[in-house]
C-alpha cells in the first residue's frame, strides 16, 4: 500500500516568503481576516466577480496577532479606488481533502463497470464545480464511509478564503483542527450525491444497448 | 498490481543553483543503470529536466527505462503518483522541484517518500541548507501525522577533491548542522557532459566504442560518477 500522506494543517508563512509584487492577493488567512482586504469594489472590472461567495468578514473588528501579511494589508489605505482595482480576485486557501464513497455504495460501485476510484473522483468533480464554501460549519455526517481506502479521491481544493476565516473564527478559533475537518460537513455530501447520480447514469448507459426494441417495461 | 515498493525522492531546496537538477540527473542516471524503471517529474518552470531528457532521447544516450512528465501543480504531481503506483509503471519517481521556498514546498514534501537537499560547501550555502532542515523539521508540527513524513537527507555537492581545511570545516559543521548522508558529490566536469548528452552509463557506452581509442580511457570518470550516485542513492534509501 501506498504511503499515507500526511494532511498539512497550517502554512509556513516564514518559509514561503518571498519578493512580492506590490498588493498581490493572498491567499493566506491572514489576510482573510482583514475585511478591508476582501471588500469587493464595485467598480473593479468584473474578472471573478460571479462566483465570489459575497460573504463578508466584520470590518477588522479584532483583527488576529498574525504577520507580516497582515502588515502589508493594512499598509494599503482601504476604499482608495485605485488600489482596488487590483483586488478583484477572490481570495482561496488550498485545502487538502480526501473523499471517499459510504459503505452502501461499495457494491454498486464495485458492478458499475468502471473504477471506483475513477467514479469517486468524477463525483467529486462535480460536487465541486460550482460549489463554494459556505460560512456556517455543517458537522459532517455521521454515516458510515466505505474501508476501501484506494478508491479515496485525494486531491487540494481551493476554498473561498473568507469564508473559511469565518468557520475557523467560530469553529476552530484556535487553529488546532485541519481545514478539512471544518468543511467535510459540506462537501461529502455532495459528492455522494454525485455518486449515486453517476451510478445512475452508468446503470442507465449499460441497460441501453441490452434494452430490445420490442421489449416493454 | 499497484506497486508497493514505489520510491518517490524529491529534490527540494530553498535555493536556487544549489545542485537539485544536477543531483536529480546522477540520481536518475544511477537508478536507470541499475536496470530500474524511473518517472522523472519536472515541476520547475524552467523545465530544464524536461528538456534534457529530450535532448538525451534525441542523441540516442536516454534509455526506455526512464520516462518524463512536466506537472504543473501539487495536485498533479500527487496525480501522476497515485497513477505510477496503481499501474506499476515505476519503480522510482523523483521530483525535481524549483529553488524556492513556497506554500507547494509541504504539499510536494508529503508526497515523497524521501527529500533530498543539495548543499555545497560554502557559509551561505550551509546557512539556506539549514533553512530548509528547519522548514522541514517544523513541518513535522504542522501535519497531522509527522511519522508518514519522508526521510529528509542533505547531500553535499560540488565538494572539490582536493579538501581544504575550509572545506574541512564546512563539512564538519554541515555533519553537526543537517542530516547528510555518507557520500558527497564531487566537483566533477563529467557532469557538464551528463547535462549536454544524457544518462551517464548512456555516456559511458558511448565513450566505450568510440572509435577513438583515446576516448577510452575517459570512460572511468563517468563511471565513478555513477559509482558516486549509485552510493548516494544507496544511501539515501538505506535510511
Amino acid at each position: 500500500m501506498r504511503k499515507k500522506i500526511p494532511t498539512i494543517t497550517r502554512p509556513d508563512p516564514a518559509y514561503a516568503a518571498s519578493l512580492r509584487p506590490e498588493l498581490e492577493e493572498d491567499p493566506g488567512r491572514e489576510k482573510a481576516q482583514r475585511g478591508e482586504t476582501f471588500s469587493e469594489p464595485a467598480s473593479a472590472e468584473p474578472v471573478a466577480a460571479g462566483d465570489r461567495v459575497a460573504t463578508q468578514p466584520r470590518a477588522s473588528s479584532s483583527p488576529a496577532p498574525q504577520s507580516k501579511q497582515e502588515t502589508a494589508a493594512a499598509a494599503a489605505p482601504a476604499g482608495m479606488a485605485s488600489l482596488a482595482r487590483t483586488r478583484r480576485i477572490p481570495a482561496t486557501r488550498k485545502i487538502d481533502i480526501r473523499v471517499n464513497a459510504l459503505e452502501r455504495q461499495e457494491e454498486a460501485l464495485i458492478d458499475c463497470g468502471v473504477d471506483p476510484a475513477h467514479v469517486i473522483r468524477a463525483a467529486l468533480r462535480r460536487a465541486v464545480k460550482n460549489w463554494q464554501l459556505g460560512p456556517d460549519f455543517v458537522p459532517p455526517s455521521e454515516e458510515r464511509r466505505t474501508l476501501i481506502t484506494e478508491w479515496r479521491a485525494r486531491t487540494s481544493l481551493a476554498v473561498d478564503a473568507a469564508a473559511l476565516t469565518a468557520l475557523l473564527r467560530a469553529n476552530d478559533p484556535l487553529d488546532v483542527l485541519s481545514k478539512w475537518t471544518l468543511i467535510r460537513g459540506q462537501i461529502e455530501p455532495r459528492v455522494w450525491a454525485e455518486v449515486d447520480a453517476l451510478l445512475a447514469e452508468l446503470g442507465t448507459e449499460e441497460d441501453e444497448p441490452e434494452t430490445p426494441t420490442d421489449e416493454g417495461e | 498490481m499497484p506497486n508497493d515498493n514505489l520510491v518517490v525522492i524529491a529534490a527540494m531546496a530553498r535555493k536556487g543553483g544549489s545542485g537539485k537538477t544536477t543531483l536529480s540527473r546522477a540520481l536518475i542516471s544511477a537508478a536507470v543503470a541499475a536496470g530500474r524503471r524511473v518517472l522523472q517529474i519536472d515541476t520547475d518552470s524552467t523545465g530544464v529536466l524536461g528538456t534534457w531528457h529530450k535532448r538525451a532521447e534525441a542523441a540516442g544516450l536516454g534509455s526506455p527505462l526512464l520516462r518524463s512528465a512536466t506537472v504543473e501543480s501539487v495536485g498533479g504531481v500527487d496525480r501522476k503518483i497515485e497513477q505510477v503506483y496503481a499501474a506499476d509503471a515505476a519503480d522510482f519517481i523523483f521530483v525535481d522541484t524549483a529553488g524556492v521556498g513556497a506554500e507547494w514546498s509541504d504539499g510536494i514534501a508529503v508526497l515523497a517518500d524521501h527529500i533530498v537537499t543539495p548543499v555545497m560547501l560554502s557559509t551561505s550555502d550551509l546557512d539556506v541548507g539549514v533553512q530548509t532542515a528547519d522548514w522541514f523539521e517544523k513541518l513535522r508540527a504542522r501535519v497531522d501525522d509527522p511519522a508518514s513524513l519522508p526521510r529528509h537527507h542533505v547531500v553535499l555537492n560540488m565538494v572539490d577533491p582536493k579538501t581544504t581545511r575550509a572545506d574541512a570545516a564546512l563539512i564538519k559543521a554541515a555533519i553537526t548542522r543537517l542530516p547528510v548522508v555518507e557520500t558527497v558529490m564531487m566537483r566533477r566536469n563529467v557532469y557538464k557532459e551528463m547535462d549536454e548528452k544524457g544518462l551517464l552509463h548512456a555516456v559511458a557506452l558511448q565513450k566505450q566504442a568510440d572509435p577513438n581509442p583515446l576516448m577510452r580511457p575517459h570512460v572511468r570518470h563517468v563511471v565513478e560518477a555513477l559509482e558516486e550516485a549509485t552510493d548516494i542513492l544507496n544511501n539515501i534509501l538505506a535510511a
